[in-house]
């Protein structure tokens, strides 16, 4: 909309007092980015637009999790390290590395996650899950720790219990040595407060994954002068990707900052299994399970009930404008993660441009009517060029200490025996 | 205290005049905020202690407003604090504040652009 649409809009509304400048939002941008070493495929931008660029890099580092005093906690990730691969867990040998798997990038490469059994929802990514405000597709859970409990005790999952993920720890001396070092005796009947432990350590073992910069950023710092920079960082297909991504292409408008993901929900209009429209309520039903779970960030085994996260939790909104929204997944590294959205129904990146090129297979929206989702006609080459783009959003790999099962915990245990899915027993 | 230049607006009626400011000068992108607010009566009659005052804010093109309740709080006098506002997309917002006293509600709102 031009400024001048927006004035006149402005001044029709009978209430409205004044549109608000967003001057005064820049004083929190990143550094701006240097005009005059734009290439000239960006060249065409306008200043907004190259402030959209601008605020893609630098990455902060990971948020802090009151909620867990025990998130950045050497010890607690070296628990938390052992117990995910730990296929003791589960009494058919899954572990949380099945569907996150190292070698894929801790995904499973499989359209829909498949432990035991066949679970309705793609396996995301634990790279750089400690930058989620949600976790899950559907922002079912507000922390990585209290996500931990879930797939242990899914029948589809691990389908293993709170009171086995103990008695391994109790019955192993190394766990338990590392447990009861951290969070004092292990207690011998079952106990919620000694889950809570453990699920932070499993919380405090994701937050060790994370990535390194990628290309985009080695580009962004040369477009800012910095010596660290690389304008070539990106070939001339991924530049013009970029401008599209930022402009006519709208991505921006949900894929937002340095994390390409505004954190929150939106619906697609992905349809469901009837081929008509969605049936997912997706959103809306993970609000009532997040404030309802006792292991919640407002809940008595939180470190920090009352923290902002708390607050956020209480204060969510119940609406049916959220039935089949889903999270905006973050971008960084998304070449790395086949397939994609929710349910896995698109097997490439190439087949989710095409679709946000086309929005074939999308029901019209209903519920949140999102006029930003309209087809973009980027063509072939077009699409070719936003592919590249986001190529070039892949980071670095996690330290490798944290991204491979621990050495000794190998020994002890092979894989592919306790695998099921080498035992015939996938799809049950 | 809300600076002189804070946003201001008269709600529907003309009952109330109400002004605002965003604490820390700038709404975050995709973050949460808070706004500081002051609502006087145009009558001159002081707002009463047990008024309903609430905020909230929906983008009316997308057909959706944010995913948070905000919570207000007096914080005495005229002077109250809303938080847990979160604009989560860039485009047009209608930010409102409600004022009800006596069963009575008015509205004052307020467009807000966000890139």
């Amino acid at each position: 909309m031009s400024s001048n649409a927006r004035q006149l809009l402005c001044l029709a509304s009978t209430v409205v007092a004044l549109c608000v400048s967003n001057a005064q939002a820049q004083s929190q941008r990143p550094p701006a980015i240097d005009a005059s070493r734009l290439p000239a495929e960006l060249v065409s931008l306008t200043a907004e637009e190259v402030a959209r660029i601008a605020r893609m890099a630098p990455v902060a580092p990971f948020p802090s999790d009151p909620t867990n005093r025990f998130a950045d906690d050497e010890r607690a990730a070296e628990l938390g390290h052992r117990l995910f691969f730990d296929t003791r867990i589960s009494p058919k040998g899954v572990s949380c590395a099945t569907c996150h798997d190292p070698a894929k990038h801790f995904t499973d490469g499989l359209p829909l996650a498949r432990g035991i059994g066949v679970t309705t929802r793609n396996a995301p990514t634990v790279v750089d899950s400690g930058r989620r405000r949600w976790v899950g597709w559907d922002g079912k859970f507000d922390s990585l720790w209290s996500q931990a409990l879930a797939p242990i005790e899914n029948p589809v999952e691990m389908g293993s219990s709170r009171e086995r993920l103990q008695q391994v720890v109790r019955d192993d001396a190394t766990l338990r040595a590392l447990y009861e070092g951290l969070f004092g005796a292990m207690p011998e009947a079952p106990s919620d407060i000694a889950t809570a432990n453990l699920l932070k350590s499993l919380g405090a073992y994701q937050r060790k994954l994370v990535s390194g910069p990628a290309p985009i950023d080695r580009f962004i710092a040369g477009l800012r002068g910095d010596p660290s920079g690389d304008l070539e960082a990106l070939d001339a297909a991924a530049r013009r990707g970029l401008v599209t991504f930022v402009s006519k292409g709208g991505c921006f408008q949900c894929h937002r900052g340095p994390n390409f993901t505004d954190e929150e929900f939106h619906a697609l209009g992905l349809v469901g299994a009837n081929g008509r429209v969605p049936d997912d309520p997706a959103r809306l039903a993970a609000v009532d399970f997040v404030q309802s779970n006792p292991f919640n960030a407002a809940g008595k085994f939180s470190d920090a009930p009352d923290s902002p996260k708390g607050q956020m939790v209480r204060s969510l909104k119940r609406a049916p404008e959220l039935f089949g929204q889903f999270r905006t997944p973050p971008l960084r590294s998304v070449a790395l993660t086949p397939p994609y959205m929710h349910d896995g129904r698109l097997a490439t990146l190439a087949d989710v441009v095409r679709f946000y090129d086309t929005l074939e297979g999308a029901a019209p929206i209903g519920h949140h009517g999102e006029s930003v989702l309209v087809p973009l006609g980027l063509g072939e080459g077009g699409r070719a060029d936003l592919e590249a783009f986001l190529r070039a959003l892949n980071g670095a790999p996690p330290d490798p200490r944290w991204a491979s099962k621990p050495a000794d915990l190998a020994k002890t245990m092979e894989p592919a025996a306790a695998d099921p899915r080498t035992q015939g027993n996938q799809g049950r | 205290m809300l600076p002189a230049d804070a946003r201001s607006g008269t709600s529907a009626d003309g009952t109330y005049t109400v002004k605002w400011e965003v604490v820390g000068g700038a709404i975050p992108d995709a973050e949460p905020f808070a706004i500081a607010f002051a609502v006087t009566r145009t009558d001159g009659k002081p707002v009463a202690a047990d008024a309903e005052v609430l905020v909230d804010a929906e983008m009316p093109h997308h057909g959706h407003g944010m995913n948070f309740v905000p919570t207000v709080k007096r914080r005495g006098g005229d002077t109250f604090l809303g938080e847990g506002l979160l604009f989560h997309m860039p485009g047009r917002w209608v930010l409102a504040i409600d004022v009800g006293e006596d069963g009575v509600r008015e509205r004052t709102q307020w467009f807000v652009d966000v890139e």
